[in-house]
């Protein structure tokens, strides 16, 4: 993999419900319209490959990466927390740690609530934790200022200059699905991270 | 009270103008294009489309022609 790929990568750690779907969808746009690659498990469709596998490719060939640790919740069927973002926080901790060409990776970690990972996570414990507040927009602007300061672009617009045109962008989005024969709520990662992007190439 | 703190009416008056001035072009400045530099570049995706993609470009294209006729440009 080239150099400048890696560094152009974020990868996405991120809950797929549908609840969290506005944030999810803000958030791949911000790191869109910043001038990076999005990337996340939802885009490898190959039922062939090993889901770990997927996640530890992605996750070495992205020099960024946003994990939201706000679902870390009790599932209510089985009481049990869902514990996939964790792991993937804790792969990624260890690709920084011990990969000689990954010292620089960069982390933005997500919770809901100030201190509350000290609960279930406390290893965590003097990482810079961020909250969104479930804030589409407030996710948007930590996501920009977060690549802005650890990529040193002086190019990306401000994050509610990103935030405004993700809005725009999504009064648009059901027309542009509705032109497809497609439901916006069921867009490949692919098809949205490639309507993102024409979509900005257009409006830029 | 005013008068002690050095401020006509007159002065209040500006000072609301400016800040409601200053609101406005906040409030349009959110739309101001950004310019396109070489830095700035649109990086699309390297997984493949689950639908061809020419077809997503046609899309939006169309849904860009219809706005830019409802505006009357």
């Amino acid at each position: 993999m080239k150099r400048d790929e890696y560094a152009r990568n974020v990868f996405i750690n991120c809950p797929f419900d549908s609840d969290y779907t506005p944030i999810f969808e803000a958030i791949v746009f911000a790191v869109n319209d910043a001038g990076f690659r999005a990337s996340c498990a939802r885009e490898r469709l190959d039922s062939s490959e090993i889901r770990l596998h997927k996640i530890i490719e992605l996750i070495g060939a992205s020099r960024f990466s946003i994990h939201d640790l706000s679902r870390t919740t009790l599932d209510e069927a089985s009481s049990l927390p869902r514990f996939n973002m964790p792991l993937e926080l804790g792969i990624d901790l260890g690709c920084k740690a011990f990969s000689p060409d990954s010292g620089d990776k960069s982390l933005l970690i997500f919770d809901s609530e100030q201190y509350r990972f000290q609960k279930f996570i406390s290893d965590l414990s003097g990482q810079d934790i961020h909250q969104h507040g479930n804030s589409a927009k407030t996710a948007v602007i930590r996501v920009r200022d977060w690549l802005r300061a650890e990529s040193g672009k002086e190019t990306i617009p401000s994050g509610t200059v990103i935030f405004s045109r993700y809005e725009t962008f999504r009064a648009q989005l059901p027309a542009i699905c509705t032109e497809l024969r497609l439901d916006p709520a069921a867009l490949t990662f692919a098809d949205l991270t490639y309507t993102i992007a024409r979509w900005l190439d257009t409006h830029a | 009270l005013r008068a002690l703190e050095g401020r006509s009416d007159i002065e209040e008056m500006t000072m609301a103008k400016t800040a409601s001035k200053t609101k406005r072009d906040a409030e349009t400045s959110i739309y101001v294009e950004i310019p396109k530099s070489p830095e700035r570049e649109v990086l699309y995706p390297l997984e493949p489309t689950s639908i061809p993609k020419e077809k997503i470009d046609a899309a939006i294209d169309a849904v860009m022609a219809r706005r830019k006729a409802a505006a009357g440009k």
